[in-house]
């Protein structure tokens, strides 16, 4: 239960998304204490400083199109998305409890990634169209091991969803 | 009589003035809206990731009617209050609402088929979301379940959540027996078993309420599932937890046949359920200690005894596994087997009683209706899945809608601004609720809280109708 405290602290202080640093004074609102960086977003939004911290991530988008974008050592998949409007949902801000920013990485990548914890392992459970090589977005930091990784947002299909078909049951 | 005329004459003048007004009123807004317009019935996950994506991918002005005072739905009055971080999306919903001021309203307070008719609204706009969850509770339905303290899982859920004018429970009872084995189960089991801890003061729940909760004296928890272990809809994270609780004793108390049989199921289970069913295997047992949570199976509830008070006092069960009758004491009855669909009048109903759909996101409507009516989420496939499943099929339905509009540029849909005003229907809109918002967060912070959420909005409403 001190978890759920500290998280909810650690949820007031993740209020200042960049997405929503136009209107910054508005969602002062929320106490801002121990901002991590990493969680928040903010550091996705700073460019490389150097080639030596570059790191190249390949999106390929659900239409199968890629985007490929410049990140850079420490940036957080999921925000980076955010940042160049790639459409990777993060209802719950990178704080495991949701898994829609579910990807699927490059095999080739796959190894060099930390195992996932079990509370990511739980989340990934509740992903529609599981894969073996499925991870959270949001739990993928970018490291100079990763340049050249590509990610996979998941298609949707139809078929998902016709008519009296329902999604199985939690 | 000549003064008489004169009066009359001068009301005529001011009826056809005021006519003249609206006419000119009317005339203006179909100018404003030669975009096409949609109206979204409902502001819950849903609706709003819909919207989100048709904000995105089409020129819709787009309407949000929004049931309570309030928005955001089942964010705001069904995630557990110790689940903060689910409300997180909340954040998304704000930025598209303050990204997207000139083409998104939202109307809260504002009832579909009270306050305006879902056929208005099908005239008023050119395609018509509905997005309004499932929020009927399926009944017990077994002799004495009307009986005081006997309430289904949504209304206990609501009422922690601060639901406006929520009955509130008697949570003296020691004995506690919860029917069901889904995730709402889970919430009201957890919120019941950590409540005294006071690890919940810090959430949101309101506070009248919280100190109802935080004074509960329930010592034993049975969750009653009716088939066995291998058939809970649990999801493995809210498992878990009720297995962390400090102080409580939680375990299932399954058979030798029903335990070998969830072994022996383990390899060939997909990692969902594998993953779920080992969970379900490491807490198994009987257990003991002062504060009990039991999950117990193969139990179906038969009658539902009562005090000459009218409370519920025992829960009495067939166990289908050995056949014999069982009677649990039970001063607390929650049940949550499931919701019913309420379907809008107007909107087609098929034989199970649900949304009438043509295919996996359009209402079977008739040729004559102005609007394209779409349906996503809990109303349209039923009230399963977790957030995400309802954010993808919401995204879908999205492109959808957005690739069935790429070519209307223009529309004429009048919006329903008139009906309301003539109706003097009272709402509040995105800007009065971030003053609810902010006023919600300033109290709350006085006290150490997320937010202190208000149960009444009256004087929200009435700012409105001056």
């Amino acid at each position: 239960m001190l978890r759920a405290a500290f998280q909810a602290s650690k949820i007031a202080s993740l209020a200042s998304r960049p997405p929503l640093k136009m209107n910054l004074k508005k969602f002062q609102i929320r106490p801002i204490s121990t901002t991590s960086i990493l969680k928040t977003g903010d550091f996705e939004y700073e460019d490389p400083k150097s080639e030596d911290e570059v790191v190249n991530i390949t999106y390929v988008l659900r239409d199968g199109t890629e985007r490929k974008i410049r990140g850079k050592v420490g940036d957080n998949v999921m925000f980076l998305a955010h940042r160049y409007d790639i459409e990777m949902e993060g209802a719950c801000e990178a704080s495991l409890a949701c898994s829609t920013c579910h990807v699927y990485v490059d095999p080739a990548f796959s190894d060099k990634l930390p195992e996932p914890l079990e509370e990511e392992d739980d989340m990934l459970d509740m992903a529609p169209a599981l894969k073996d090589n499925s991870r959270l977005g949001c739990q993928i930091v970018l490291t100079k091991e990763l340049d050249g990784i590509t990610v996979t947002l998941p298609t949707m299909t139809r078929n998902f969803y016709v008519d009296g078909h329902v999604p199985k049951p939690h | 009589m000549a003064k008489h005329d004169k009066l009359i004459l001068k009301m005529f003048a001011k009826v056809l003035m005021r006519r003249i007004g609206n006419i000119q009123f009317t005339y203006k807004t179909r100018k404003l809206s030669s975009k096409p317009r949609l109206a979204i019935v409902g502001s819950g996950p849903a609706g709003m990731f819909a919207c989100n994506g048709l904000l995105r991918k089409s020129n819709f002005l787009v309407d949000v009617f929004e049931y309570s005072p309030v928005p955001f739905g089942l964010v705001r009055y069904g995630v557990a209050p110790d689940h903060q971080e689910v409300k997180n999306v909340i954040n998304t919903f704000d930025a598209m609402f303050e990204k997207n001021r000139e083409r998104l309203r939202l109307y809260c307070n504002v009832k579909i088929g009270q306050d305006i008719t879902f056929d208005e609204l099908t005239r008023g706009y050119d395609a018509v979301l509905l997005a309004y969850g499932s929020y009927k509770a399926r009944k017990l339905g077994v002799p004495g379940c009307d009986s005081k303290n006997v309430i289904s899982g949504s209304d206990f859920v609501g009422w922690y959540n601060g639901v406006p004018n929520a009955p509130t429970p008697d949570l003296s009872a020691s004995n506690v027996v919860i029917v069901g084995n889904g995730n709402v189960a889970l919430d009201c089991a957890r919120v019941l078993s950590t409540a005294s801890s006071g690890s919940l003061r810090i959430s949101d729940i309101p506070d009248e309420r919280l100190s109802v909760l935080e004074k509960t004296a329930t010592k034993d928890i049975k969750i009653l599932g009716r088939r066995g272990p291998e058939n809970v809809s649990f999801t493995i994270k809210e498992l878990r937890e009720q297995f962390k609780i400090q102080e409580w004793d939680s375990k299932l108390e399954i058979s030798e046949t029903d335990l070998k049989n969830l072994i022996e199921s383990l390899p060939k289970l997909e990692r969902k359920k594998k993953r779920l069913t080992e969970v379900l295997v490491k807490n198994t047992g009987t257990t003991s200690g002062l504060r009990q949570c039991h999950f117990l199976f193969h139990r179906v509830p038969k009658e539902v005894v009562a005090d000459s008070n009218g409370m519920v006092r025992e829960l009495v069960v067939e166990n289908t596994e050995t056949s014999k009758t069982e009677t649990f004491p039970c001063e607390l009855l929650i049940y949550s087997i499931g919701y019913e669909t309420l379907v809008l009048d107007g909107v087609p109903q098929n034989e199970n009683k649900m949304i009438d759909m043509k295919d996996h996101c359009r209402v079977n409507m008739n040729a004559e209706c102005p609007a394209h009516v779409y349906a996503t989420g809990w109303c349209a496939h039923g009230p399963r899945g977790v957030i995400v499943d309802t954010q993808q099929q919401s995204s879908f339905v999205a492109d959808q809608i957005a690739s069935d509009f790429i070519h209307t540029r223009h529309s004429i849909a009048p919006g329903v601004d008139l009906v309301l005003n003539e109706r003097k229907v009272p709402f509040i809109s995105w800007d009065a609720w971030k003053m609810i918002d902010q006023q919600e967060r300033d109290q709350g912070k006085l006290s150490g809280k997320i937010r202190e959420k208000f149960t009444t909005f009256e004087k929200f409403l009435s700012k409105r109708l001056e």
